[in-house]
Parts: structure tokens; C-alpha cells; sequence
């Protein structure tokens, strides 16, 4: 037994309590003094912690984190885009990931007053923006290492992707992205919207990129039901919500699925929210089996995110 | 110095025609026009060869235009009843809470047989129902009960449109309706199925209200001149309320609220030909039916392919216009 | 002959408080004058004869059937009603307006020859031929009661029962109203009419009833009632009686009255 060995963990421990530094996604310096209460606000993000193996330390959730299954357990401080401090600050926080677009501000402001740690987390739906979200939240708690560990695994699905979209031959497929949220709308959305942009990253082309007559949809509209019709799209992906019944037929119901090439031949892909829209360290992976599902198989598909089986 | 007579009624006959006309007008234009653009002239061409496009013509926008006049003429036809009804051309569906009641009622049948769309209509006419009979009791006897029914009506509204709200945030709703739907009606659910599913009973209401026109001219006496007349008044009251519940609960159950054609309507009619409800109730339903048509062509191709709801453009185009008629003090008739 | 109008110890009791209580009467064809002061149960006793409201005792009998077992519609073919408060709630043409009085007489069908001839000559009869096209909301007061009692004409029944018909109205117009009444009471119907003004009720009337407290003082001819006591009784306040040209006039005559 070398007596220096003992050395080890006094000094881990030394530079775990060392106050850590990150520059958030405002741009902001934000000194991290400690990491043993976390409240997480964002899938993605939750995830990532989950990789590092932080889930002990999450002590609140956003209603969105269900990655890994043992944060449903936790207390939900709510919506992302509607937080409320108090419910956040009962928790005894050290420090509050969130994503960038988490809100209300003031309520960020208070937390911040309250002498909370606040991270906003960059949240860009592309696969740069995901490395910067997991290095992002690698120097928030002290783990580069991990951090770079994750992007370079990120970086292998990325490449089994590439080889998969750029020996496909012939034109891509039209997608139509549908959020559903109302039986008698077709919400769609163009590239922009983080969910969308998967179907673009997996190699297909967005339904709405542009329409006969009316150009390019941006956002998300409510698409009336001869506009579906007319984008033409021959394969839909909606997300789904673990929580929440989902069936494909309710899908072919909204108004002009139907009437498709997607909807009369059945060809919905499904696909875990998180996993479609978190743009986590998933996200290659998530884009190679849309790609996959896309491609590759017919009829309706559901896509389950790999670590959350319901 | 005397007009004739016979010079109002030949008016009113006019008026009924180009009503009669403008609706096929109407109807026509409405099929004619969509996102997907097929020339109006090749229209008969593409249905019968059923060329591209035809499965548009005949699975969206046909059965659309047909439950917007549907829905468009039964609100209208409500309105007017219910006007006739209270004694006030304040009363509006969308406006006093029936709409909002019928939502409510709507909402908690999906709640819980998240399934049985059948029940809908029906469930939303017990909203309504619920809602006039609340707003009987509370408006009762006194002065000015337009105004009282108006606020009362409103002030009903939002604690309903809340009590959506909450239930939606505590059962969900297993539909997924926002209440924004429910509040801002909108066409872009048509379907055959929904059409069948609407017409019956909006039909049927329709078509017994406009029986009920004599007796609400005798109504516009007041109650007891009414009975003095021959009119069994609390039976005409019950009919006519539940016929409206059952017109309104299917309207709003296919395309949530749509406001102010059931108070425009009506007000627009009174002005061009007089209040003979034989006259108002068969024009109103002409007429809403009409411009519902066209309001919803204008929803669904002003910002294509974007969809606005309908509600959202008559409430704009019918609010102003309704404040300025109550401001001018038009409403009194 | 049948009774026409028959009450019998008639009661009506609202609010704990009894209106009107044991008023027996027998009416038959003429013109009777319903007199007494404000709360006296005038327009209570109307709307039980007119079978509107129902008695809290005692019954209204209408050819010698209860009143009660009659159908509105039915009952809309015996008698009219003018009411005292009249309002409308849309904007309609005056000859819209009389033209509902023939509703009882059309069960469902369209106005027919008949019925235009009714509504005319109801207008003509009330001098309200010019107003018939006006809006009814446009017509002042002595104008409306000209078309609401051409409404009650052209219902074509046999009983009219009238409160105040000639409120509103200038001494002219009042002439004109109650001489039309007693018109219609010598070609043979019942009219019923509350008034206020005694000296045109005596008049007019082939018989006078008066009402105090909701209890029938006395029923009989004018020149018979026309006593100041029995008036000083109903209104509580003394009369003094006139003679001229053969006709009795009364005038109160209280503390407040100044002397000649």
C-alpha cells in the first residue's frame, strides 16, 4: 500500500470544490461554487448530467426531463418557458442548468439574486450547437473530460450518418414536420424549429421548404388543410410525448393528411420529443434512425429515445 | 301620403331572393377558391375524370364550405331567436357565454369518453342549456336586461373559458383542443364525418325555430301580451331555448366559437327590411350561412397556407362594427 | 242568456298580502268603468278576468266555463287585452304592430284577405290609418295608443278589457277613445276599462264599479253612484256634487283646494 495513493481523493475533492467557470450562452461568466444540488431545466440537458453521472445530484426537473426514468421521481418546478422561482429556490439549488430559451427572465433575475449558480446552456438545433451544449454543461460541472468524451461519440454517430445521406442516390424525400397539438389543426413547421431540423440533418427535404404559389412557411403556422395537400409530402414525422396517449390514427385525421401521399400510405414516423427536438448528445443517432425509418422501412414507424423505454 | 303596404312585403320578398341567390353565390365561390390551386373553370373537369386535385375538392373543401354555411346560418338563425327570445338584439351566442357554455360541456365530455365523438353535440348543448338557464335566473326582472344579460353573459364567459382552462390543465384534454379553438373558432376540421355528425341536429333546430316566428312577433309585445294573443308563452320559451341550445351546442361542437354572426346578422336584417321574425329568422339563416362561407374563404386564403381562425376575423370585423352600433345607441332598434 | 263574464268571490293573494278579496261580479255586454285609487286592485282584477293570472280564491267564469280550463289560443278569440305598461322590443312598423292582434285568428297560415281587411279597417276605426307605415318607436304616446288599441280591435273578440286607455292622451284624444269604446259596447260587446277621470267615466259607462282595497265598494249605473258619499268612502277624500245642463259632475274637494 503506497501511503501517497491516500492523496488521490483528497485532491479530487479539492478540485471538485474549487469554484468552476463557465461562460453561458448570453455571453455571461457565470462562477459555479458548487454542483451538489442541480436543478436541471431541459431535456437535453438532463440527459447530459445523466451521462455524467449526475442524476443523484438533480434535485428538480423541468416537466420536459423524463431521460433518465428515475427524475420523474423528483420535483417538477414546470414548464420550461413558465418557471417559478419559489418552486425552483425550495429545492436549496447550488446551481440551475437551463436551456437558453428557459424563461420567464425575471424569473432567471430572481434566481440569480437569490445567489443561485444560473447557466443558461446554448441551445442551438444543429450538431455544433450540440457540442457547444455539452461542453457547455462538461465546464459548468467540472467534467471537460466527459464533456469531450461525449462529443467525440457524438461525432461517430455524425459520420455513420454522413455515410449513410451522401451514398443515398436521388431525390430526397418530402417530409411534412407536424407538432400535434390540436385535432382540428395541422400545426407544421418549417426547417428552422428544432424538431424539424432533424428531418434536414437525416438527409430528407422539409415539406414546406417551399409551396407552390406561397413560398416558404417559417415557424410553425396552423397549415390549412389544401396547403398539406399541396406540399406534397411523402413521408410525416410528429413528435410524441411518453406521458401522453399517442396513436397514428389520430395523426391521419388532422385535416388534409389524408388526402397526402404520406397519409394514404401510412407513412408516419414518430418519434420520443426529447429525442426529435432535445438535440442532445443523441442527436446523431436520433437523425440516423429518422434517416433509417425514413428510407429504409414503410408504414408507421415509432422511434423510442434509446435510454427511455416506457 | 300612406305607402303601400304591399311595397314593404314585395321588399322583403327582394331581400329573401338575393339572400336565396347570394348563398349558391357564395357556396360556389367558397369551392372555387383554396390553397390548392385548381383554375375554377377546370373544376368540373378534374371531378369528373378525377384528375389531381379532385380528392382535394371532394374530402376538403366541399364538405368545408357546406358546414361553414351550415354552422354560419345556424348561429345566425340562434341569434336571432335568442334576440326574439329575451326581448333584446344584445343577445348573442358568442357573446353571453352560450358558445363558451357549449365548450365547457364539449370539453368535459371529452374528458371523460375521450372517444365518442357522437356524444359532442349533444353534451355541448347541455353547456348551453346550463349556461341560458344560469343566465335566466341571474339576469331576471328589471331595468335594461340587455345590458344586464350582455354582462352578465360576459362575465359568464370568462369564468367559463377558465374553467375550460383549468380542466383542460387538470384532466387534459385527451383531444388536445386548445381553448383557443374553442374561444376562435375555425372550419379547418371539416370532414364528411363532422358534417354528418353537425347537420342532423342543426338541421332539425333550424328548421323548428323557423317555426316559432309568428309566436316570437307576438313576443316582442312582452310576455303577457303575448298570452294575451294565444301564445302558451313558457312552452314557447322551453322549445325555443332548447331548440337554440341544441343549434348552438352542434355548431359550436363542429367549429367552436365563431362570434358576432349571430348578432350582426340579425341587427344588418332589422335594418334592411323590419323585425318581422318571418322575415328575420329565414333571412338570418341565408345570410350567416353567406358570409360564413366567405369569412372562412378569407380565413383559409387571406395568409395561405397559413390558416386563421375563422372566429379570430369575425370577431374583428364584428367587434368594431358592434361597438360602434352600441356607442351610437343603434342597438335600442 | 249565459253569463259572459262571471266572477265569484275572487281572491288574489302576492306576497302575503291580499289584493284583491271576495269581488263577485257579473259582466255582460256594455261598457263598465272600473274606478278607485292607485292600489285599489284595478289592474289586478283585470288580469284575473283575463285569465292571465290566476285566482288565490274564487273563480272566473267565461260562458259559464272556468277560465282556467281555457287554452291560451282560446281564450285569445273571447277577449283582448290592453295593458297598462306597453313596450316592444324590436323596431316594427305600426301596422306590423296591429297586424299581431290577428295572430290568434291565423293558427300558422299566412295573412290572408281577411286579415288585411281587419288590420285596415282597426286602423281606420282608431285614426291611426296615417301612422300604419311609421315605425312605431317614432310615434308619440297619443299615437301609439291609437295603434295598440287598433291591435286590440283587430283581434275581433267579443270582450275588451282596458287598463288606462286614455292615459297619455289630451281631453281630445280621450273623447275620442272612450267614445269609440261605447261605440263598440252598444254593437254588442263587452268593454271593461279601467279610468281615472269619474265625470268621463259617467259619461260614457253603462255601469260603474268601484274598487277600494281590493274589495268591490259598488257596482251599479252612473248617475246612482255618482254620490259624494260613496265616493268620499273610495277615495277618502270629500266631493262636492255639480249639476249641469241636467248632468251630475263631482270635484274633490280636500283641504288643499282653494276656495273661490
Amino acid at each position: 500500500m503506497r501511503p501517497w495513493l491516500f492523496v488521490i481523493p483528497v485532491l479530487l475533492s479539492l478540485a471538485a470544490a474549487q469554484p468552476f467557470r463557465v461562460t453561458d450562452a448570453t455571453g455571461r461568466e457565470v462562477e459555479v461554487r458548487s454542483t451538489e444540488r442541480i436543478v436541471s431545466v431541459g431535456g437535453s440537458i438532463s440527459e447530459i448530467l445523466d451521462k455524467f453521472g449526475l442524476s443523484e445530484r438533480i434535485v428538480g426537473r423541468d416537466t420536459g426531463s423524463y431521460i433518465p426514468a428515475s427524475l420523474l421521481k423528483k420535483p417538477d418546478v414546470g414548464l420550461f418557458f413558465r418557471l417559478n422561482a419559489e418552486a425552483i429556490l425550495a429545492q436549496r439549488p447550488t446551481l440551475v442548468l437551463t436551456v437558453s430559451e428557459a424563461g420567464p427572465p425575471p424569473v432567471l433575475a430572481q434566481l440569480r439574486q437569490a445567489g443561485v449558480s444560473v447557466v443558461l446552456v446554448p441551445d442551438e438545433p444543429t450538431p455544433e450547437g450540440v457540442k457547444k451544449k455539452i461542453r457547455t454543461i462538461g465546464a459548468a460541472v467540472g467534467q471537460p473530460a466527459r464533456a469531450e468524451e461525449l462529443v467525440r461519440a457524438l461525432e461517430r454517430d455524425l459520420l455513420a450518418l454522413r455515410s449513410k445521406t451522401q451514398v443515398r442516390r436521388g431525390e430526397p424525400l418530402r417530409v411534412l414536420y407536424i407538432y400535434p397539438r390540436d385535432p382540428r389543426n395541422t400545426f407544421v413547421c418549417g426547417e428552422e424549429a428544432s424538431g424539424a431540423g432533424l428531418i434536414t440533418l437525416a438527409g430528407a427535404l422539409n415539406a414546406v421548404k417551399s409551396l407552390p404559389g406561397a413560398g416558404a412557411v417559417r415557424g410553425c403556422v396552423n397549415l390549412t388543410a389544401e396547403a398539406v395537400v399541396a406540399a406534397r409530402p411523402e413521408a410525416i414525422v410528429v413528435p410524441f410525448f411518453p406521458d401522453q396517449p399517442f396513436s397514428f390514427e389520430n395523426i391521419l385525421r388532422l385535416p388534409g393528411v389524408a388526402e397526402t401521399p404520406a397519409g394514404r400510405n401510412r407513412r408516419i414516423v414518430a418519434m420520443d420529443v426529447t429525442y426529435i427536438s432535445g438535440y442532445g448528445y443523441t442527436a446523431g443517432r436520433a437523425a440516423l434512425e429518422l434517416h433509417q425509418a425514413l428510407y429504409e422501412k414503410t408504414g408507421p414507424v415509432r422511434l423510442n429515445h434509446p435510454a427511455f423505454n416506457p | 301620403m300612406t305607402p303601400d303596404p304591399r311595397q314593404f312585403q314585395r321588399r322583403r320578398q327582394g331581400l329573401l331572393l338575393a339572400l336565396a341567390l347570394l348563398l349558391p353565390a357564395s357556396l360556389l365561390l367558397g369551392a372555387a377558391s383554396g390553397a390548392y390551386y385548381i383554375p375554377p373553370l377546370e373544376i368540373p373537369r378534374v371531378l369528373q375524370q378525377g384528375l389531381e386535385g379532385a380528392s382535394v375538392l371532394l374530402n376538403l373543401r366541399f364538405p368545408r364550405v357546406l358546414l361553414a354555411a351550415l354552422v354560419g346560418g345556424t348561429l345566425a338563425l340562434s341569434g336571432a331567436v335568442l334576440q326574439g327570445l329575451l326581448r333584446t338584439p344584445l343577445a348573442e351566442p358568442g357573446l353571453v357565454g352560450l358558445g363558451l357554455g357549449a365548450a365547457f360541456g364539449a370539453v368535459l365530455w371529452l374528458a371523460f369518453f375521450p372517444l365518442a365523438a357522437w356524444g359532442l353535440p349533444l353534451a355541448a348543448a347541455l353547456g348551453v342549456l346550463g349556461v341560458l338557464g344560469l343566465l335566466l335566473r341571474l339576469v331576471g326582472e328589471g331595468e335594461q336586461p340587455g345590458v344586464r344579460l350582455l354582462l352578465m353573459g360576459l362575465l359568464l364567459g370568462s369564468v367559463l373559458s377558465a374553467l375550460i382552462g383549468f380542466l383542460q390543465f387538470r384532466v387534459g384534454d385527451p383531444q388536445g383542443r386548445s381553448l383557443t379553438f374553442w374561444t376562435l373558432g375555425s372550419l379547418g376540421g371539416a370532414s364528411w364525418e363532422l358534417l354528418a355528425l353537425t347537420a342532423p341536429l342543426a338541421l332539425l333546430s333550424g328548421v323548428l325555430l323557423l317555426g316559432q316566428s309568428r309566436a316570437l312577433n307576438a313576443l316582442t309585445l312582452g310576455e303577457e301580451e303575448a298570452f294575451h294573443l294565444g301564445i302558451s308563452v313558457g312552452a314557447l320559451r322551453w322549445r325555443a331555448l332548447l331548440l337554440v341550445a341544441l343549434g348552438v351546442g352542434a355548431a359550436v361542437g363542429a367549429a367552436g366559437n365563431i362570434a358576432f354572426v349571430g348578432l350582426l346578422v340579425p341587427w344588418l336584417l332589422r335594418a334592411l327590411g323590419g323585425a318581422d321574425h318571418r322575415f328575420v329568422l329565414p333571412a338570418a339563416w341565408l345570410l350567416g350561412a353567406s358570409l360564413t362561407v366567405l369569412a372562412d374563404l378569407a380565413a383559409r386564403t387571406l395568409f395561405a397556407p397559413a390558416e386563421l381562425p375563422v372566429g379570430l376575423l369575425t370577431t374583428l370585423v364584428g367587434g368594431p362594427l358592434f361597438l360602434y352600433l352600441f356607442a351610437r345607441g343603434g342597438w335600442r332598434g | 242568456m249565459a253569463n259572459w263574464l262571471l266572477a265569484q268571490n275572487l281572491g288574489f293573494r302576492r306576497g302575503g298580502r291580499w289584493l284583491l278579496q271576495g269581488v263577485s261580479l257579473a259582466l255582460e255586454p256594455g261598457f263598465w268603468v272600473l274606478l278607485g285609487p292607485n292600489g285599489a286592485g284595478k289592474s289586478t282584477l283585470l288580469r284575473l278576468l283575463s285569465g292571465e293570472w290566476q285566482p288565490s280564491e274564487g273563480a272566473v267564469r267565461l260562458w259559464g266555463r272556468p277560465i282556467g280550463e281555457y287554452r291560451p289560443g282560446e281564450l285569445a278569440l273571447q277577449r283582448a287585452f290592453l295593458p297598462q305598461q306597453r313596450s316592444l322590443a324590436f323596431p316594427y312598423t305600426a301596422r306590423e304592430v296591429v297586424a299581431l292582434g290577428r295572430l290568434p285568428h291565423q293558427k300558422g297560415r299566412p295573412e290572408n284577405a281577411r286579415d288585411l281587411e281587419r288590420i285596415e279597417a282597426a286602423l281606420r276605426e282608431t285614426r291611426a290609418l296615417a301612422l300604419a307605415e311609421r315605425p312605431y318607436f317614432s310615434l308619440s304616446g297619443g299615437e301609439r295608443v291609437r295603434v295598440d288599441l287598433a291591435r286590440i280591435l283587430a283581434q275581433e273578440t267579443p270582450i275588451l278589457l282596458l287598463d288606462e286607455p286614455t292615459n297619455h292622451l289630451d281631453p281630445r284624444q280621450q273623447l275620442e277613445v272612450l267614445s269609440l269604446l261605447a261605440r263598440r259596447a252598444r254593437q254588442g260587446h263587452l268593454v271593461l276599462a279601467a279610468l281615472h277621470d269619474l265625470n268621463q267615466a259617467a259619461l260614457f259607462a253603462d255601469g260603474l264599479l268601484f274598487l277600494r282595497e281590493g274589495r268591490l265598494l259598488a257596482q251599479g249605473a252612473p248617475q246612482e253612484l255618482l254620490q259624494p258619499a260613496l265616493l268620499e268612502a273610495v277615495y277618502g277624500v270629500p266631493f262636492e256634487l255639480l249639476e249641469h245642463r241636467g248632468r251630475r259632475l263631482v270635484l274633490p274637494v280636500g283641504e288643499g283646494t282653494p276656495t273661490a
